[in-house]
């Protein structure tokens, strides 16, 4: 009996020695073989650059995300320039400017853009903290994902107003932020442009516009400043876009294509074409087109506008001619021919001319338009012949015009331009009565994220 | 005064009194081991004595007959000497003619003759202080001693044990007192204590002696301090099903299964003793599934990654195929369903959810047995809905227009458009039930197994082939095919055994791409084939695919889905005594589950109206997974304590890799089946592999078969957590009080045979929760982007989750009345779990939309079960049996930090089920619009967010089985009721948009809201998918009124049997041979509207009834 104790007792002695010092080893296991940790990919020059092209994988990956004709489709039905013609009710709260607060297209640019910018932080973190990756690659990768950064936040704070500024990856602070008032998103826009541009200044090749340069990082420079009105900084900056030489002014049929020289920044597919061409463009000539152009855009267009012809085009359905957007006109197919362009030359000439109207450089700012109504064969309405001392409010009128007409269903620019000019009231109260009211101007924050961060406040004329 | 013992030629048993110091005379009887037992005697005696002492003559009798005396020396040598001449004398002349005359009487009890005074001299004995002591030994039906034997003379206290060697010794007022046996696992047995030498015990066959498989051994239930459910070979056998859960179906208390789909192979629901988890969809409450001691790894997780009609049409990640399927339960010897703190606390982490032990059936010793059992039948859907006939759908159809002010039109723009009412045919008609799942498919099944071995080795060798084809189309075809092998073997000394099981199965499921149910909504005037007899995608130039959810269902019929599912399932057992008492055994099994899934869509399944190409998808997915577990086993005991120690580690390795394939844009259907002919591969795939160990104890300590201990602690390691997160520890106390077995009871109620009063208390965890999650992990994206490869975050990582810790609380009484004919247990339990892991759901600007997390939400099951089992008659041509369960769950959220401002806020309510109804309160039918009308809560003047109130839950209210078990002669007949009661969504819930949208509904709808004053749930009909009509339409589809009672009673199974005589089949050779019939979900008592309260969707296929005819026969 005593001996029989005295073994198991020894035993179990035995037993729980072996199981203290060789089940912790026997418990780790290493990392799944088909995912990757993320201390390991910025060990290593190739996966950390995997890891940054992940983020433009994702950016165009689904078709009418955040940055892949999400946004174009919607600011287009809240201002003056689409409408759906189909029995489709996804965009009628933005073309009546009735959007509820728990709108699904609402909520998935919402969630689209934060995944990004989570993307972006934890690409920055991990570069940040590596050692061993080659200097001008880990350069040239920070500048591109605060590039991305910033322009996600430019995106979001003008169709959302303060929104949470989240800069790090730490979810349990992220979780409870409170939106972040509109001054401090820019302050950090610019502050990351401007590290974005001095990084890919050094480190970057010129010749790829697949990926943000540092002229792409300038150019949105130049429109953050123009859109707070620091005119004399969004000229600058547009010059040094313009004097790069790297770009110039395509004919109208070439500046969407993949090879457009006029393309600062693109954003390409690997198997498809773009997403705007894949929604604008009908089956056939014979089918209604699913969103159709307004007739305020199509008047916007002067007589001899050749940007009307190239850039639009029609489907005639019971008699009745709908237009639709044509800057794309690839549908689809398998070879790639068109990405989607997120700056080009022509609205940096555009950036400037305003720029230079409002410090009263008005002849200079002629210049920049009468390049573009060049461009748009409008060679008997360039300002420069018919209206050289022209004022300068109506200056900016004009230029105001040549934006409607150039940047149409492009990332939002007409909602955007609206907007910041103080138009929204004056056009779109007009022109989308009785709907319309003032605080339309901001798209509500999603319902179901304020009950998820009950710091998150609803925005004005919103119920919920 | 000498006592003349161990002298084997003194052949009396003198019984003496010996004086002793407390002044105490004590009988002593002396006990001498036979060495003559086997030497034939006479049967008749003849003497011939004079003047002999009766010593003498007894010892004559003793040699000449063999029996023995017993006799008080003192009474002997008191007597007179006989003069004695007897011939041919039975032994009763014999001893009758020697104590003629003389003041002695005698008994005959077996083999003795016990020789004492006349009555008067017996009476003065019982009444002082003198006792007798008697010895003997126990031993049991196959002549192996018993020890740990329980006697006591029947009406006192006293009570004594036999020793290893199964020897007693105990004190009795005299030889008439009747002495008690009792032992676990064999009848109670009352013995003369004149009788008492050799006592031989017959096992029991009482219920509560009955085998249950525990976690590392087994045990009774008698004797267990836990809560356990057995079903047992005998009433898994006699259902013709293919999955074992679905045998398990409403027979055990407290577990909870529902059949998700009638298709072939598909998954069940399982809970025991409810929803502890808040988010099912990081921890699925399951409970751990283990086979002949290895856990099935697959265990109730969906094996299909491609869609099919498995899958719920309303979502595709609910429903699926069931890995449990390739299970044959005619293999199954018994499934033992652990329910507490005290069963489960063993398996640590993997124990939340309660354990399923399935046993599969072993040799048995003796001759070769072959035994062939095949039946065929078929099924067929079992209740239905009706549906409106074309002349009711238009009728319909064109009031909702007309309702609306519009004019049915054929124009596509006019939003009026109604080709069903006036472009096409308004005469056709298609039951589409009828057509799509009103038909039968058939079932057959084979199995044929051999069991044979000797007292060291035995053997079961077994194979299973089933055979279903679906209702769908004979084509859709289910066959498994099964084998298992179990050996047994011990060595002659039996100091060294081992145990082999293996189990080999293969499912080939083929299925439809979709359940065809989903469409038995399409118009009833549907155009389903061309004059030419193909297919017909339009009617009247018009195409079904221009329209909302109209299609030609039939195309599914050309669609192809397999899934080829092989398991392996292998355990070895290997014990070698090392001392007496010490047991050491190691545990070692594999088990290998792989799927392979083919679906393929080509194009004469294809609208040709769309632009779409042939596809095709392929996965696979195998889960690979070691365990061993080397254990010791201690056993000790000594009068009436008994220790059952065990102690023991665990190291299991999982392993699991996944891939899926599709191609889409196939040029034809030449190469449908190579994926290299898609013009569009998208593919992924995914491992990863779990590791776990564990140290584990328990302590079982028996008194006296009274008092009951158990103690058992887990210390677990799991992969699943960060480091330093990855031990924790687990454990449970389980007591038991057989109070039937105190004196006391036992004489104030005799009619009480069985009474166990038992409790437990402890802990279990879940590491259900996925691999990897702690870890920052990255994957790739499926394109890269210009050519270089991505990287995009997996998920939210977070490195400090821990373990989640269930505690479980039971008390229990069990009693067992009238010789243990009628048993009756109730049992209550209380489960709390509140540090429980979730997806806990973050707002998105975290970029993701949750994180694994601790939460301290906190989650309460309680309940009561109450189990019944009567033997109402026993005789040799009537046996009825009846067994009846019944639970009683309840579901609480006790407490959710936060509740308010997380995501969970419109879910669960504080105080409420997990389950509860959120929906807006229904408030009648407005009597001047006809429309529905609904509780606007925050006056706002429309029925939106905010409006929601909270009604009831989904939680079953009671659950339950009644089994009926009856023999008369050779005939056999069982049947057995499943009952639930429960609220459920009803067929309301998918009328949502669709009363007088073009669709067929169910005819209930004929009693739509027309007039003024009509009392009814259809409001007034509309064609518009706008307006206060459509709103109102969407809002009923959440409110309270869409739910409703779906309790049910469902006859599940009869089970009719008759046994040939003996001398017809022994003509033929044959040992036994059994006809039997079955059927399965016979019949459906049920107010619920819609077609089974089981599945509780109109649009999914219900379980089916099956018939089944066949013959088993044994040689």
């Amino acid at each position: 009996m005593e001996n029989t104790t005295h073994f198991i007792i020894r035993s179990i002695i035995l037993l729980a020695l072996l199981i203290s010092t060789s089940c912790k080893k026997f418990v780790q296991v290493p990392p799944p073989k088909t995912q990757t940790e993320l201390s390991r990919i910025f060990a290593d020059d190739q996966s950390a650059m995997s890891a940054a092209t992940g983020l433009y994988y994702a950016m165009q990956a689904a078709n009418l995300q955040f940055t892949s004709g999400g946004i174009t489709i919607t600011t287009a039905h809240s201002a003056d320039e689409l409408v759906t013609v189909i029995a489709n009710t996804t965009y009628d709260g933005f073309r009546n400017n009735n959007i509820l607060s728990d709108n699904a297209t609402i909520l998935g640019l919402w969630n689209n853009a934060y995944k990004n910018i989570y993307h972006a932080n934890a690409v920055v973190e991990g570069l940040d903290g590596s050692q061993t990756l080659t200097s001008s690659l880990k350069d040239q990768l920070k500048g591109e994902m605060l590039y991305l950064r910033a322009w996600h936040y430019f995106l979001l704070t003008n169709l959302y107003g303060d929104v949470p500024l989240e800069l790090t990856t730490a979810y349990e602070v992220n979780a409870s932020m409170d939106r972040t008032p509109q001054d401090e998103i820019y302050s950090q826009i610019i502050a990351d442009l401007q590290l974005s541009r001095e990084l890919l200044s050094k480190s970057f090749s010129t010749s790829v516009n697949t990926r943000p340069s540092s002229a792409a990082a300038t150019a949105l420079l130049a429109k953050v400043y123009l859109y707070r009105q620091q005119w004399s900084r969004a000229e600058e900056l547009a010059t040094e876009v313009i004097n790069t030489g790297r770009y110039s002014i395509e004919n109208l049929s070439n500046v969407f294509l993949q090879s457009s020289k006029e393309t600062i920044f693109q954003i390409t597919r690997q198997s498809a074409n773009t997403a705007e061409g894949g929604s604008f463009i009908p089956a056939s000539a014979t089918v209604l087109p699913t969103y159709a152009l307004t007739a305020y855009l199509l008047d916007a267009f002067k007589l001899g506008d050749n940007r009307k012809n190239n850039w639009t085009k029609s489907n005639t359905v019971n008699g009745i001619q709908y237009y639709y957007p044509f800057k794309y006109k690839v549908r689809s197919s398998t070879t790639v021919t068109e990405a989607t362009i997120v700056h080009r030359l022509g609205e940096v000439y555009l950036i400037r001319a305003e720029a230079r109207a409002q410090q009263g450089k008005l002849k200079d700012a002629i210049d920049d338009v009468d390049i573009i109504r060049t461009r748009a064969g409008l060679l008997t309405q360039l300002l420069k012949n018919i209206n050289p001392n022209i004022s300068k409010e109506n200056l900016l009128s004009e230029i105001a015009s040549e934006r409607q007409v150039e940047m149409f269903t492009e990332w939002g620019n007409r909602w955007m331009d609206l907007i910041r000019a103080n138009q929204a009231d004056v056009i779109l109260g007009a022109r989308k009565a009785p709907n319309w009211q003032s605080t339309d101007a901001r798209y509500p924050i999603p319902y179901n994220q304020i009950l998820l961060n009950p710091a998150l406040t609803q925005n004005p004329g919103y119920n919920f | 005064m000498r006592i003349p013992i161990n002298k084997p030629e003194v052949l009396f048993r003198y019984i003496t009194t010996i004086p002793m110091r407390a002044n105490v005379v004590v009988l002593v009887l002396a006990f001498f081991c036979f060495l003559n037992t086997s030497r034939a005697f006479g049967q008749s005696i003849s003497i011939s004595v004079k003047k002999q002492p009766l010593e003498t003559v007894f010892r004559i009798i003793e040699k000449q007959s063999g029996y023995l005396f017993w006799c008080e020396k003192e009474l002997l040598q008191k007597a007179m000497p006989v003069d004695l001449i007897i011939n041919n004398a039975t032994i009763e002349q014999a001893l009758n003619a020697c104590l003629k005359g003389k003041d002695l009487t005698y008994a005959i009890k077996g083999k003795t003759i016990v020789i004492k005074a006349k009555d008067k001299a017996s009476e003065k004995k019982s009444g002082n202080s003198k006792g007798l002591i008697v010895t003997g030994q126990v031993t049991s039906e196959n002549a192996t001693v018993v020890p740990g034997v329980s006697i006591r003379q029947k009406g006192l206290q006293r009570t004594t044990v036999t020793d290893k060697e199964g020897k007693f010794s105990i004190e009795v007022t005299d030889f008439n007192a009747i002495l008690q046996f009792s032992y676990v696992g064999y009848e109670l047995k009352e013995v003369l204590a004149g009788n008492a030498k050799v006592v031989t015990l017959t096992g029991s066959t009482s219920k509560l002696d009955e085998v249950q498989v525990i976690a590392y051994g087994t045990t009774t239930r008698r004797l267990s301090t836990s809560s356990i459910s057995t079903v047992k070979a005998a009433d898994i056998e006699n259902q013709p099903v293919s999955n074992p859960l679905a045998a398990l179906q409403g027979r055990v208390p407290g577990l909870v299964i529902a059949q998700t789909s009638g298709v072939a192979g598909s998954s069940f629901k399982i809970q025991i003793r409810g929803q502890s988890a808040l988010d099912l969809t990081l921890s699925k409450n399951d409970p751990l599934f283990v086979i002949d001691g290895v856990p099935f790894e697959p265990g109730n997780s969906v094996s299909s990654q491609v869609t099919s009609a498995a899958n719920n049409p309303t979502s595709t990640t609910t429903g699926g195929l069931s890995p449990m399927n390739s299970i044959n339960p005619q293999d199954i010897e018994s499934i033992d369903v652990l329910k507490d703190a005290d069963a489960t606390s063993i398996y640590g982490s993997r124990g939340a959810n309660g354990v399923i032990l399935i046993t599969t059936k072993k040799g048995k010793a003796g001759t070769t047995k072959f035994n062939l059992n095949g039946n065929t039948g078929y099924n067929n859907i079992g209740r239905t809905f009706p549906m409106l006939n074309t002349q009711e759908y238009l009728k319909i159809r064109k009031e909702a227009f007309s309702n609306d002010g519009l004019v049915p039109s054929s124009n596509p723009t006019d939003p009026a458009f109604a080709p069903d009412i006036t472009l096409w045919d308004n005469n056709r008609y298609t039951d589409f039930q009828k057509l799509l799942i009103g038909n039968t498919g058939y079932t057959s099944n084979l199995q044929g197994s051999i069991t044979g071995g000797s007292e060291f080795t035995q053997f079961r060798i077994g194979g299973n082939y089933h055979r279903e084809t679906s209702l769908f189309a004979a084509k859709y075809t289910d066959n498994i095919g099964s084998g298992n092998i179990n050996i047994n073997h011990s060595s002659k000394d039996k100091r060294f055994s081992i145990q082999f099981a293996g189990l080999y199965s293969s499912d080939k499921n083929k299925l439809p791409r979709m359940d065809l149910t989903r469409y038995i909504g399409m118009p009833p005037n549907l155009l389903l084939y061309k004059p030419s007899g193909e297919l017909s995608w339009e009617d009247a130039g018009v195409a079904y695919n221009s329209l909302n959810d109209i299609t030609n269902p039939l195309s599914l019929l050309n669609t192809y889905y397999q899934s080829l599912n092989e398991n392996i399932s292998t355990s070895l057992n290997i014990g070698i005594k090392i001392t007496e008492g010490l047991n050491f055994r190691t545990n070692m099994g594999y088990n290998s589950f792989a799927s392979n899934e083919t679906s393929l869509s080509p194009k004469a399944s294809i609208n040709p109206y769309t632009t779409l190409l042939p596809s095709s998808a392929f996965a696979s997915a195998s889960s690979r997974s070691w365990i061993v577990e080397p254990q010791l086993e201690y056993k000790w005991s000594k009068n009436f304590h008994a220790i059952n120690a065990i102690a023991g580690t665990t190291f299991q390795n999982k392993s699991t890799v996944n891939s899926r394939v599709s191609g889409s844009n196939y040029a034809s259907d030449l190469l449908l089946s190579s994926i290299s002919a898609a013009g569009t591969i998208t593919s992924s795939n995914d491992e990863s592999q779990y590791r776990y160990t564990a140290f584990f104890g328990r302590i079982n300590y028996n008194y006296h078969d009274r008092y009951i201990a158990t103690i058992s602690a887990r210390r677990d390691g799991s992969s699943r957590f960060g480091p330093d997160k990855q031990f924790a520890n687990f454990g449970s106390i389980g007591v038991a009080w057989l109070f039937s077995s105190e004196p006391f009871v036992k004489d104030a109620l005799p009619f009480l045979s069985f009474g166990k009063l038992r409790s437990s208390y402890g802990t279990t965890g879940n590491d259900q929760i996925g691999d990897y999650k702690f870890l920052n992990l990255w994957q790739s994206t499926t394109q890269g982007y210009t050519g270089i490869p991505g990287l995009a975050p997996s998920t939210l990582f977070n490195p400090d989750y821990n373990w989640e810790i269930n505690k479980k609380f039971e008390v229990a009484m069990e009693l067992g009345f009238f010789n243990d004919k009628l048993l009756a247990s109730v049992a209550y339990y209380n489960n709390q779990c509140n540090n429980q892991l979730i997806r806990y759901v973050l707002p998105n600007q975290t970029g993701f939309s949750n994180v694994v997390k601790n939460f301290p939400g906190h989650v309460q099951n309680s309940g009561w079960e109450l189990t019944l089992n009567s033997r109402n008659v026993t005789s040799k041509n009537f046996d009825w049996t009846s067994a009846f369960n019944i639970s009683i769950p309840k579901n609480k959220l006790i407490s959710f930090p936060g509740l308010s401002s997380s995501s969970y806020k419109n879910k669960y309510v504080e105080g409420q089920s997990l389950s509860i109804i959120r929906a807006y309160h229904y408030l009648g039918i407005d009597q001047n619009t006809g429309l529905y009308t609904f509780e606007d809560v925050n006056k706002n003047g429309e029925i939106y967010i905010g409006d929601e109130q909270y009604f009831g839950n989904l939680d079953p209210r009671f659950t339950g089985g009644l089994q009926n078990n009856i023999r008369f002669r050779q005939v056999d007949l069982s049947f057995f009721f499943q009952f639930t009661r429960q609220v459920g969504p009803n067929y309301l819930t998918r009328l949502f948009q669709r009363v007088g949208l073009m669709g067929n509904q169910p005819t209930l709808v004929l009693n739509r809201w027309t007039t003024p004053g009509q009392e009814t749930d259809i409001q007034k009909l509309t064609s518009l998918s706008e307006g206060p009509a459509a709103i109102a339409q969407g809002a009923f589809a959440g409110s309270d009124a869409a739910y409703t009672d779906a309790s049910f009673i469902k006859l599940k199974n009869i089970s009719l049997g008759y046994r040939l005589e003996n001398k017809l089949i022994s003509h033929l050779g044959l040992g036994t041979v059994r006809l039997y019939a079955e059927t399965q979900n016979v019949w459906t008592v049920t107010n619920y509207k819609g077609s089974d309260p089981e599945t509780k969707d109109l649009f999914i296929l219900p379980p089916l009834r099956t018939f089944v005819f066949g013959a088993q026969i044994t040689l």
